[in-house]
């Protein structure tokens, strides 16, 4: 059976001596009534179902498909490579494989959209033109690994909002040893402990934590880290000052909520008064990590 | 205006001779086809409410109550659940109120969310049905444990309840013995006391793990070191107290975020000594330690 669609032209209801006269020939006065409601009826699922991407020359059980789904609101999509998201209505997005998204150009008000990471491999979801993802600036949102997600939702003027994450992660080790500098200034630890290996970390809200690997100051001396962007310390400093002997410590910070408004490289910190100080004092028994979970 | 129900048995749709001869007396083909479409329509408006629980013979009001809740993907039940939960249509949010252990349904529909919540400090699992696991890990169940735990689910049309919402419920376990190091010279577990669990098994999931405690280290050869461990693997950063010429007592912090447990370990912290003059956490009263597991996925 084919569909019945509504007309293009706007449904006025007729008058009341068609409803007794036979607005169509031949029909009954109850089957008039039946006439006037479902051109409604059929003109209002004809609206909503061309929005939502059904065809009138789909087939019924497809059409009914669509209308159960467009009713959840949770139209769900498996795809992975380069994805230009055309969806209309709130859609999730399993990417199972990397993949680089486009947000749609023109979204609703209002429209939730969904990506979730079904294996460990980095996605992107960009902003279109004139669009940011969150307050900071942001032009986009990665996925680093199985099971990470965000969802999004659109403010009807120009920002996708984070609603919901789990918070990607992304993070560096440090194996190697550092005998340091004297400088008495912030100074980067090594490039093995910095994020995205040194390279600029995208606009976001972060949570970024570091744990510190057993160290050692000499004596008489003045060792102290913190996470910076750049070579500025972000961080609450953690340091240790010896006496007359020398001596190890462990050293946690952290911040919590860090906006990153301009793109810049995060990494671990150290401040040094004694060339005679080692970051990390055994590569074999101390190993230390830096990490940032994207939050916003 | 009272709902127009659809008949209990199948519909089916009139033959041409039906059409053209009159199944409705009185009405054309076109009305016929109407007539079809309508209790169509009807048909799945009756398959929808009974889905979410409206009943034909409750009231107006409530039929329109739950109507509206169901257009607005918002259905709430709250209860202590047993066993295997419906299939609602829309969306659910499932309040638990007391302990409860719930299947997932066998036969979802694709989008469709479930969030599960605790209105209370008890344990409460969410079991996969058969066939069916939660998030990539292979996970068949996920628990809250406190109140205002939450988790969000959706199906995927396959094999997969993806989690699209958690609070990350946390369990944890603290050390408030005394722990003195062996020096074995190889990874060992610190106390059946600083294991997640109890020491029995963590479930597959994405973790974030973190471990706080304090140490004491003999000088010269008193090299410590901790970690958490899968089982006396360490999978955390590896934290050591390596002391010259004087004994030194330092906190330690180990974590490791986002961590993949592919199949189901003990959790647990674990040391390293060259010396049987260490100790893990000094002193009952002064110093504790603490092991937290937050399921993120």
């Amino acid at each position: 059976m084919l569909p019945v669609w509504g007309t293009a032209a706007v449904l006025t209801a007729p008058p009341a001596p068609l409803l007794s006269t036979g607005y169509v020939p031949g029909n009954t006065s109850a089957a008039q009534h039946f006439n006037y409601m479902l051109f409604h009826i059929t003109k209002e699922l004809n609206n909503v179902l061309v929005a939502a991407g059904v065809s009138q020359n789909d087939s019924i059980d497809t059409q009914l498909t669509q209308s159960i789904r467009l009713l959840l609101n949770s139209t769900i999509i498996s795809s992975s490579g380069v994805i230009s998201v055309t969806a209309t209505s709130d859609t999730t997005y399993i990417l199972t494989a990397a993949s680089t998204v486009t947000l749609p150009a023109s979204p609703a008000a209002g429209q939730r959209l969904t990506f979730k990471a079904k294996t460990n491999a980095t996605s992107t979801i960009s902003a279109n033109a004139g669009q940011t993802i969150g307050t900071v600036g942001a032009a986009s949102f990665p996925l680093y690994a199985q099971d990470d997600y965000v969802t999004l939702e659109y403010d009807g003027t120009s920002i996708w909002y984070v609603i919901g994450t789990n918070g990607p992660l992304i993070s560096s080790s440090q194996t190697g040893g550092l005998t340091c500098n004297n400088s008495a200034a912030w100074t980067a630890i090594l490039n093995g402990f910095a994020l995205n290996s040194g390279s600029n970390m995208p606009i976001g809200i972060y949570d970024l934590e570091m744990d510190l690997l057993s160290t050692y100051g000499a004596a008489n001396a003045l060792l102290g880290f913190s996470i910076g962007v750049g070579t500025t310390p972000v961080s609450p400093y953690s340091g240790a000052l010896y006496g007359s002997s020398p001596g190890s410590f462990a050293a946690h910070v952290a911040v919590k909520g860090y906006a990153l408004t301009i793109a810049g490289v995060i990494q671990g910190l150290y401040y040094s008064n004694n060339v005679a100080n080692l970051v990390v004092y055994n590569a074999n028994y101390s190993i230390g990590r830096i990490s940032a979970r994207r939050i916003g | 205006m009272t709902p127009v129900w659809a008949p209990s048995g199948s519909i089916v749709k009139p033959t041409s001779s039906q059409l053209v001869s009159g199944v409705v007396p009185g009405d054309t083909w076109k009305a016929q086809n109407w007539d079809y479409i309508l209790n169509k329509i009807t048909k799945e408006l009756n398959n929808l409410l009974s889905a979410v629980g409206i009943s034909q013979s409750s009231g107006d009001d409530a039929q329109t109550s739950k109507a509206i809740s169901l257009i607005r993907n918002s259905l709430v039940y709250s209860n202590t659940w047993s066993g295997t939960i419906l299939s609602p249509i829309a969306f659910a949010t499932y309040l638990f109120t007391g302990a409860s252990t719930v299947t997932l349904p066998a036969v979802p529909v694709a989008g469709q969310r479930i969030i599960f919540k605790s209105l209370g400090n008890y344990t409460s699992t969410i079991s996969a049905n058969s066939g069916q696991t939660i998030g990539t890990t292979g996970s068949t169940s996920f628990s809250v444990y406190s109140r205002d735990d939450y988790v969000s689910l959706e199906w995927d049309g396959t094999s997969i309840w993806y989690v699209v919402g958690t609070n990350g419920p946390v369990l944890k376990a603290n050390l408030t013995a005394q722990a003195s190091c062996n020096g074995s010279s190889a990874w060992t577990a610190i106390a059946n006391g600083m294991a997640i669990n109890g020491g029995s098994n963590l479930l597959p999931g994405v973790y974030d793990l973190e471990m706080d405690l304090c140490g004491y280290a003999w000088y010269s050869t008193g090299l410590l070191s901790v970690a958490i461990g899968n089982g006396l693997n360490p999978i955390s950063n590896i934290v050591a107290n390596a002391p010259t010429t004087i004994e030194v007592m330092v906190p330690f912090h180990c974590s490791i975020k986002g961590y993949i447990l592919s199949a189901a370990a003990v959790i647990q912290g674990i040391y390293w000594a060259q010396s049987a003059n260490s100790f893990i956490q000094y002193n009952t009263t002064n110093c504790g330690g603490i092991l937290t597991a937050r399921r993120v996925g």
